[in-house]
């Protein structure tokens, strides 16, 4: 599984790992039904403390998007579009609140924001067909 | 979570003049990992030495597995597994006879196991201690340490002076040391990125004493970092409530503050600044916080 | 305070480290002269003039003596601490400075040699003084010098230690032998060896000995920078790091070759008390033996190759005898055995520092067990070396035949063998057991003695310090009354000595009666003791002091009717089983617990 820790950005490990694994599982490279790794592998993997794993895992059930199965390990849950959905949202929505955040630094409005949003988009138009496309999938 | 692995109450401990300990309280439960901070000379081997036995406790008490180390090695130091600071082994020992020595101590010796490190390692079983380098005595000491699967291993300093590679490998025997069924680890260490990624709990001691204690999530989460920035510029650090570090300069600092955020929050905008991005301490500026020299040493009430 | 140059900051340097040296060096051998020169003026009989300047000549001698000795010329312990004891220049940090090695060896040399010269100038200086004796100043700074310079040599510019050792040796015993023939160059009257009245004739030495002894220092001084330039750079033989536990001692623990038992703690404990400091104390006792032998075989036609004429006595300089080596050297031998062998703990010394290692400290084993161990493993293997050397010195009695004497006694060695198994013999078996038993006995409390005096001076080390402090002057006085008493019956009142013994011998068994109870206690309080191991302890020292008292009466001391002095001497030698066996496991608690 590819995760990485970073232990200066200031997010509790726990956290990092929960959020990488909803990305993974939104994005659809972590299938439904695939195993996650054990705890034991993860927390040698990425040098941590196993119960951060554990904590991880355990915060991961309760938001639905694994569910363990006892005895044979932690398996992410079966397809639910509207959960993908939800996290997609959620971190674009996390993008564009830091890019408001350093327009107003930037002594920028919202209107200008969008102003170059559709400018900038319109530069990327030769790709731009291609990529909605990606994403719907 | 369990019963106390380890329980040390109000110890305090001087040698001579200098006061090593003072009224320290300490508790480890199975099956978690701790870790130890704080600058050089702060009483963390100290500490760690009193939970083997080595040294007397002054006043106070200290129980490891419910037993006095001083008054039974035997039963305590039985299910400890240990590696010094100085990786003391001695010099004229071959690897191999390291192995049978220790083995004889702890009959839950897993000789399989120490098999597999010392392979794993690279160590040459037939080498003398003498002519070891610092890294791969820390791995044969590491290996002496784990192999009997002790229910609490004891690290002092177990990364200092070592390259990455046998990094790697200690924090790899401390997890595998802490994934087998409730078994706890207590180590010190000054590389603060290593104990942020293995403890579940942090202490800080300074000066003998504890400083702070707790589940390292919760010690996080109770120093934030956030960053500054005021209409007008600042020679000096301005002079905020519950600040406990500052560093920067002219309209924009980084500030470290613990306890309440509401008066952190008046004070600033009292200043004329605004808080532009705010999250959990790192272990590292906590420390440097809490024992470093900042610019403003100013202590929260 | 700034210092300008190198030179100043060398010397700034030497004078930091040796400066707590050079005030005891002076302080302790004047007080001890001056304290030896009072006794005799006040203790010496005032209506015998005769007896009375003899006495105090001998006083003077033993002054003279005390501040040519007592400062150990040649030595300097706190330049070896540098290195720990080892051989090789103390200044090696001085290497990556800006300094030629000549002025880096030269000048601590020429300090050190200056030093040694300067302490001995004002010894005498101050004895003169107080004495009013002619007490020899230019000659014997001169030959102190001499001595200081070579054994620096010695110690600086080899790393190993047979070199240094062997011309350290060397070096004192040519320089002993130079100066017992300078004065025996003068005639004595009298028969007492060198009354102060005639010291400015004895010590009057030609100016060709000060040219040789310039000579010496130039040659030392030479070589030494020689050596020290090859240790500088790096090469052959030399490094600056001491690996610890290498080197001789090193290879005696690796000839160990039996694997380490892992059946149970306590074999796997003996085994390293075994390989670590046993067995090698054991070989060197087997290895000295050996040479001993041998060294008897062939000594018989050697001396007759070398010596015309082997019945007749000649001075040292002028003929050497190869007979008389082994007798000289056993209690050497013996001494050193004791010497290696009396660190049972493991006691370290490194950079200073005095410890006990966390490896063994830290081991799952009892505490008394552990200390019990270590004494009895380490004894057993003194035990046999002292068995090994007797025996190497008894095979080579007979080879040495009877040409060699033990002059003391007048009597050749070779029937003192006879006499010694005939002796043995007679006895009745249970005083042989007792013998054997009390000899036995005898090694192994020494051995925990050393060993729990260690401990106790590691963990107390001020109580300690004052302890001896205390002690020193005390043993000194006793010495010395002891020595007047045999040597002049009608100066010394034996009534002096009988108050210093009585004194000593009081105090020493209520200080073992009351330390005895104090450790029971508290050692059973801390459950270092086991009721267990006290009975045991207490049986020991029963059998122990029935054989004690069976020797006693068997050497044909009385045993009832006497005073109580002698009474309670006796019987305290009888408790000290008790008092070590007890001690030894608290005082290692002490120091494994700190």
């Amino acid at each position: 599984m590819d995760i990485t820790i970073n232990v200066t950005d200031g997010v509790p490990i726990y956290r990092q790992i929960v959020n990488q694994v909803k990305y993974l599982v939104a994005s659809g490279l972590l299938k439904p039904g695939e195993e996650l790794p054990p705890i034991r592998t993860l927390a040698l993997q990425l040098k941590v403390t196993p119960n951060t794993i554990v904590k991880a895992y355990d915060e991961l059930e309760i938001s639905g998007v694994v569910h363990k199965r006892r005895g044979s390990g932690t398996f992410v849950s079966e397809a639910r579009p509207h959960l993908a959905l939800r996290e997609r949202r959620r971190i674009v929505e996390q993008r564009i609140d830091g890019l408001l955040a350093e327009a107003h630094q930037l002594n920028f409005t919202a209107d200008d924001i969008l102003r170059m949003v559709r400018e900038r988009k319109a530069a990327m138009d030769p790709a731009a067909d291609a990529e909605p496309k990606e994403v719907e999938k | 979570m369990g019963q106390a692995v380890v329980d040390v109450n109000d110890l305090s401990r001087s040698f001579g003049r200098k006061i090593a300990l003072d009224g320290v309280c300490f508790r480890a439960t199975a099956g978690q990992v701790y870790g130890l901070v704080g600058a050089n000379g702060a009483g963390k081997t100290t500490l760690i030495k009193h939970l083997l036995g080595l040294l007397r406790a002054a006043t106070g008490s200290v129980r490891v597995f419910g037993f006095d180390p001083v008054r039974e090695p035997v039963r305590v130091l039985g299910r400890v597994g240990y590696l010094s600071e100085e990786r003391e082994l001695p010099e004229w020992m071959r690897i191999d006879e390291l192995m049978a020595y220790t083995q004889a101590f702890h009959p839950t010796w897993d000789a399989s196991y120490a098999g597999e490190l010392i392979e794993t390692f690279g160590l040459d079983p037939s080498k003398k201690v003498r002519e070891l380098s610092k890294g791969m005595r820390a791995q044969a000491g590491l290996v002496a340490a784990v192999a009997h699967r002790p229910e609490l291993l004891i690290l002092d300093e177990p990364s200092a002076g070592l390259d990455a590679v046998v990094r790697r490998d200690i924090l790899d025997a401390i997890v595998r040391t802490v994934v087998d069924d409730g078994r706890t680890v207590i180590f010190s260490s000054h590389l603060l990125e290593e104990v942020e990624r293995m403890s579940d709990h942090v202490t800080m001691l300074h000066g003998g004493r504890v400083t702070l204690s707790g589940a390292l999530d919760d010690v996080r989460h109770s120093y934030q970092r956030s960053r500054v920035r005021f209409a007008e510029h600042f020679e000096q650090p301005p002079v905020l409530d519950t600040a406990l570090a500052m560093e920067g300069g002219g309209r924009a600092w980084s500030v470290v503050h613990s306890g309440s955020l509401e008066r952190f929050h008046h004070s600033v905008l009292a200043l004329g600044g605004e808080i532009v991005e705010s999250r959990d301490a790192t272990l590292e500026e906590i420390f440097l916080a809490r024992a470093g020299r900042s610019r403003q040493p100013v202590e929260a009430a | 305070m700034t210092l300008r140059s190198p030179t100043s900051a060398m010397l700034w340097e030497l004078w930091r480290v040796t400066r707590a040296e050079i005030a005891w060096k002076l302080a302790l051998p004047i007080g001890l002269a001056l304290t030896a020169l009072g006794l005799a003026a006040a203790f010496g009989p005032a209506d015998n003039p005769a007896r009375y300047r003899s006495i105090n000549d001998f006083a003077a001698a033993v002054a003279l003596s005390l501040i040519v000795i007592a400062p150990l010329p040649g030595v300097w312990i706190s330049m070896a601490r540098l290195t720990g004891g080892q051989p090789g220049f103390p200044l090696y940090l001085g290497y990556t400075r800006p300094v030629r090695t000549a002025w880096l060896v030269g000048l601590p040399m020429a300090y050190l040699t200056a030093m040694s010269g300067a302490i001995y100038l004002a010894s005498a200086l101050v004895l003169r003084v107080a004495s009013g004796h002619a007490f020899p100043l230019l000659p014997v700074a001169a030959w102190v010098a001499a001595l200081t310079v070579v054994w620096l040599a010695a110690a600086w510019s080899t790393r190993n230690m047979t070199i240094q050792v062997a011309v350290a040796m060397l070096a004192v015993v040519k320089a002993l032998g130079w100066a017992v023939d300078r004065l025996t160059a003068v005639e004595i009257p009298d028969g007492f060896d060198w009354p102060p009245r005639l010291w400015p004739a004895l010590f009057d030495w030609p100016r060709t000995d000060y040219a040789w002894i310039a000579l010496i220092g130039l040659a030392s001084f030479g070589a030494t920078v020689a050596m020290v330039t090859r240790q500088r750079r790096g090469d052959a033989l030399v490094s600056s790091t001491w690996t610890p536990g290498g080197g001789l001692w090193g290879r005696l623990v690796g000839l160990f070759g039996v694997p380490c038992p892992t059946s149970s703690a306590t074999r796997a404990q003996l085994w390293f008390d075994l390989k670590s400091r046993g067995v090698p104390v054991l070989t060197i006792g087997v290895v000295l033996a050996s040479v001993t032998v041998l060294v008897s075989a062939v000594s018989g036609p050697i001396d007759a190759a070398w010596n015309a004429d082997p019945t007749v006595s000649c001075p040292i300089k002028e003929c050497f005898w190869v007979r008389a080596m082994p007798p000289m050297l056993t209690p050497f031998m013996l001494v050193t055995i004791l010497f290696l062998g009396v660190n049972a703990f493991g006691i370290r010394r490194k950079q200073g520092r005095t410890y006990v290692s966390a490896f063994e400290a830290a081991n799952a084993y009892g505490t008394a067990q552990v200390a019990v161990l270590k004494i009895l493993a380490q004894s057993v293997c003194v035990l046999a070396a002292f068995i090994a050397i007797g025996v190497g010195v008894w095979i080579s009695m007979p080879l040495l035949g009877d040409g060699v004497f033990i002059q003391m006694f007048g009597v050749p060695l070779n029937s003192r063998r006879s006499v010694l198994t005939t002796a043995f013999a007679a006895l009745a078996g249970y005083e042989q057991l007792a013998l054997t038993m009390v000899a036995v006995g005898g090694v192994v409390m020494a051995v925990a003695a050393f060993a729990m005096l260690g401990a106790l001076r590691l963990r107390y080390s001020r109580l300690a310090s004052l302890a001896s402090f205390l002690l020193v002057p005390y043993g000194l006085l006793f010495v010395w009354l002891w020595v007047g008493v045999r040597g002049d019956p009608a100066a010394f009142s034996r009534l002096h000595l009988d108050i210093v013994y009585g004194a000593m011998s009081w105090s020493a068994t209520t200080v073992m009666a009351i330390t005895t109870v104090y450790v029971v206690w508290n050692g059973f309080a801390e459950r270092v003791l086991t009721l267990r191991y006290a009975s045991g302890a207490v049986a020991i020292s029963l059998a122990f002091a029935a054989a004690w008292l069976t020797v006693v009466h068997m050497l044909g001391v009385p045993l009832t009717g006497v005073s109580a002095t002698n009474a309670i001497s006796v019987a305290s030698l009888a408790l000290l089983p008790l008092t070590v066996s007890v001690l030894a496991p608290w005082s290692y608690s002490r120091i494994r617990h700190t």
